[in-house]
C-alpha cells in the first residue's frame, strides 16, 4: 500500500531505509491532502519557484498557515535531512531545498506572527566566532520558527558579548550555537564561559550542534543539550520549554 | 604569472595524518572485524610484521563508534597514555608506522594534532607530548605542531628535543599572537592564519588585510619570509560558488607582495567537504592553486599524489567540471553533482 498517490514521494520515501525512520516519515503524510504532498515534494527537489507558487494557492483557498508549514514544508525537510545524513544528496542541494523553504516561509511566517498566536519560546541561534558556516544553523532555525518559536539569527562569527547582549535583549531561555570548523569549536565553550562570568549561566538553556561536537564534547562544554540535526534541535528546543 | 612551483619536488608537503579526528569506517577497506570479534586496524610494525591497532572497550560506548567511525589516531594517541606499558608501545608502533607511509609518501614535515582526544586540557597535552615522543624517535622530518590552544602547543615545543631540524608551529592568528612569541622562542618556523582579529575573512581583500596586519609584528620580530608558511584559508565550495576565486585572488596578490621567499597554501582538503568525489575537486583545485602561486599544503601524500595534480588532464570532461565548480561557473554545483550520478566523474 503507497503512503500517498504521489510517484516522485513514493520514490523519495524509498531512500529512507531505516525501517522505525521509514515509519515515522510517512506518519507525516499519511492521511494529507495531496497539496500538501505536492508541497513536500517541490521542496524536497528544491523547486523554490514551485513551493512559492503553491503556498499562496494554498493560503487562497482557505488552508491554515500552521498546516501547510507542517504538513507540506516541514515534512519535505524531513526526507532532506535524511538524504543528506545517508550521502544521497550533497551540501548544494540541501541550499537549494532550504532556499525553497524559504520561499514557502515567505508567505507563512507573515501570517503566523499576525495571528497573535502566542510564542512557545524565543531562541537566539548563531554560528561561534571564526566560524563562517551557516547552512546548519539556518536549517534549525527554519525548523524552529516552524515548530513556533521567535528566533532571532545573529548569524556567524559571532562574539560572547553579541551572544550575551541578545539572550538579555530579548529576554530569551535559549540559546544555540554552531560550529563546523574543528578549530572553532573550543569556542562553544568560551562562549558558555562567558556566561558563567556575567552570571547568566542559570537564565539560559545553551544548546549545541555542529560536524565535529558529539553529546560527550557538549556535556562537557556544559551545554544543556546537543542536536544532532535540524529535528533534534526542535525537540530539544520543546523539551526546555517543558520543563521550564 | 605568480606561479612559484614547477615539480611535486619543488613542493613541501606537511603531512596531516596524525589527528585525532582521522576516522577510518568499521569494517571498511582498514578497520577490520577479526574472527574473535576483536576490531582492529592492522598495521605493519618496524621490522614488517603485522600487528594490530585494537579499538578499545572504552570506545565503544562513544558516539562515533555508534555511527560507525574508528578514530584511529585518538585511539593511539590515548592508549599512548594508558598505565598498560602493552598499550603504550601499541599506540606508539602505531603512530610510528604513519610516519614510515608519511615519508615515504614525500612529507617534509608531519603535522600532530591531538585536540580532539578529549576535552581535558591535561589528556590533551600529555597526548601532544607523547605523539611528538613517538614520532621523533622514528622521524627523519621535523613535526609541525598543531592545536588551537597555545598551551597545547607549548607543551608540544616542550617535547620535541630538535633531533630532525626546525618545527613548524601551526598556528599562529591574529587572535592567537602569543604563539609569535613561542616562534622567537624556539627558533621554529610558523603557518600563519590570514584570519582577522574578529574572526573569518569574507574575500580575497580581507585576506590580504589581515595577513599584513600579522606580518607587521612577524617582521618586527626580524623573522625571515622562508619560516614562515601563510594559509590563504579555504572554505567548502558546496556552500559559495565564490569561495575558491577567493582564495585564488587572496594567493596571486600575496605571492606579488611578499615575493617567492615567502611559502602560501597549508589547509587544502576542506574545499571539497559537501560534495561527491572529493578527490577530484582536491587535485583539482591543488592545480589551481599551484597556478595561482602555493608552494605547500596540509595534505595526505598516500591519497593525494602530487604526481596526478601535476599530470592533471585539463581537457577531460570530468576536470572541466571541477575547474567550472572550482572557478565558480557551476550554480549549487549542479552539473557537477549530476555528473555525478550519471558515473562521468570516474577517472
Amino acid at each position: 500500500m503507497p503512503t500517498t498517490e504521489h510517484e516522485g514521494l513514493e520514490r523519495e520515501f524509498l531512500f529512507v531505509t531505516d525501517p522505525f525512520e521509514a515509519k515515522h516519515i510517512k506518519s507525516l503524510y499519511e492521511g494529507k491532502d495531496p497539496l500538501m504532498h505536492d508541497i513536500a515534494y517541490a521542496l524536497i527537489t528544491g523547486n523554490d519557484g514551485e513551493v512559492s507558487k503553491l503556498v499562496v494557492q494554498a493560503l487562497a483557498d482557505g488552508w491554515q498557515a500552521n498546516d501547510l508549514l507542517d504538513d507540506g514544508l516541514i515534512a519535505g525537510m524531513a526526507v532532506v535531512g535524511v538524504k543528506f545524513r545517508d550521502n544521497i544528496i550533497f551540501v548544494p542541494e540541501v541550499l537549494i531545498s532550504a532556499r525553497a523553504m524559504k520561499a514557502g516561509m515567505a508567505h507563512i511566517e507573515p501570517i503566523l506572527s499576525a495571528s497573535g498566536v502566542e510564542p512557545i519560546g524565543t531562541v537566539i541561534m548563531g554560528t561561534v566566532k571564526g566560524d563562517l558556516h551557516d547552512i546548519g544553523k539556518n536549517l534549525c532555525i527554519m525548523m524552529l520558527r516552524g515548530a513556533g518559536f521567535v528566533v532571532h539569527d545573529l548569524g556567524v562569527d559571532t562574539k560572547n558579548e553579541e551572544f550575551i547582549d541578545a539572550v538579555m535583549e530579548h529576554e530569551a531561555k535559549i540559546l544555540g550555537m554552531s560550529a563546523l570548523l574543528t578549530t572553532t569549536r573550543p569556542n562553544r565553550g568560551r562562549v558558555i564561559e562567558a556566561f558563567e562570568e556575567e552570571g547568566m549561566r542559570e537564565e539560559v538553556n545553551i544548546m549545541v550542534g555542529g560536524a565535529p561536537v558529539t553529546q560527550e564534547f557538549a556535556e562537557d562544554m556544559g551545554a544543556d543539550g546537543y542536536g544532532e540535526n535540524a529535528i533534534s534541535a526542535v525537540d530539544l528546543a520543546k523539551s526546555f520549554v517543558a520543563s521550564g | 604569472m605568480t606561479r612559484v612551483t614547477n615539480s611535486p619536488e619543488e613542493f613541501t608537503i606537511v603531512g596531516e595524518n596524525i589527528h585525532a579526528t582521522r576516522v577510518l569506517f568499521r569494517n571498511g577497506r582498514r578497520a577490520k572485524t577479526l574472527d574473535d570479534g576483536t576490531e582492529a586496524v592492522p598495521f605493519r610494525g618496524a621490522d614488517g610484521e603485522q600487528r594490530m591497532l585494537t579499538v578499545p572497550e572504552w570506545y565503544k560506548s562513544t558516539q562515533p563508534y555508534q555511527q560507525n567511525q574508528i578514530k584511529h589516531f585518538l585511539i593511539a594517541m590515548r592508549k599512548g597514555i594508558e598505565d598498560d606499558a602493552d598499550e603504550r608501545e601499541e599506540g606508539k608502533a602505531y603512530i610510528q608506522y604513519e610516519v614510515r607511509r608519511q615519508v615515504r609518501a614525500g612529507a617534509k614535515y608531519l603535522d600532530i594534532n591531538p585536540d580532539e582526544v578529549h576535552y581535558d586540557l591535561e589528556t590533551q597535552k600529555a597526548c601532544m607530548r607523547f605523539a611528538v615522543e613517538a614520532v621523533q624517535e622514528v622521524s627523519p622530518v621535523p613535526p609541525s605542531i598543531d592545536s588551537s590552544n597555545s598551551e597545547i602547543i607549548q607543551a608540544g615545543l616542550e617535547a620535541y628535543d630538535g633531533s630532525a631540524g626546525r618545527p613548524i608551529i601551526n598556528s599562529v592568528a591574529a587572535e592567537r599572537m602569543d604563539a609569535l612569541d613561542m616562534v622567537v622562542e624556539h627558533n621554529a618556523r610558523m603557518v600563519l592564519m590570514c584570519t582577522g582579529p574578529d574572526g573569518m575573512p569574507q574575500d580575497d581583500v580581507e585576506r590580504v588585510e589581515n595577513l599584513n596586519f600579522i606580518m607587521e609584528h612577524v617582521q618586527s620580530k626580524g623573522i625571515p619570509m622562508d619560516d614562515i608558511y601563510v594559509d590563504g584559508i579555504i572554505f567548502p565550495i558546496s556552500v559559495d560558488p565564490r569561495y575558491g576565486n577567493h582564495y585564488f585572488d587572496a594567493v596571486r596578490t600575496i605571492r606579488e607582495q611578499y615575493g617567492n621567499e615567502i611559502h602560501i597554501g597549508m589547509g587544502l582538503s576542506n574545499v571539497s567537504f559537501g560534495m561527491p568525489e572529493r578527490r577530484l575537486l582536491n587535485d583539482t583545485f591543488i592545480h589551481l592553486s599551484l597556478e595561482a602561486g602555493i608552494d605547500a599544503g596540509i595534505l595526505d601524500p598516500i591519497a593525494t599524489r602530487l604526481d596526478r595534480v601535476f599530470a592533471l588532464d585539463t581537457e577531460s570532461e570530468r576536470v572541466k567540471l571541477a575547474l567550472d565548480v572550482l572557478e565558480g561557473r557551476d550554480d549549487f554545483c549542479m552539473n557537477y553533482i549530476m555528473a555525478y550520478r550519471d558515473g562521468r566523474l570516474k577517472a
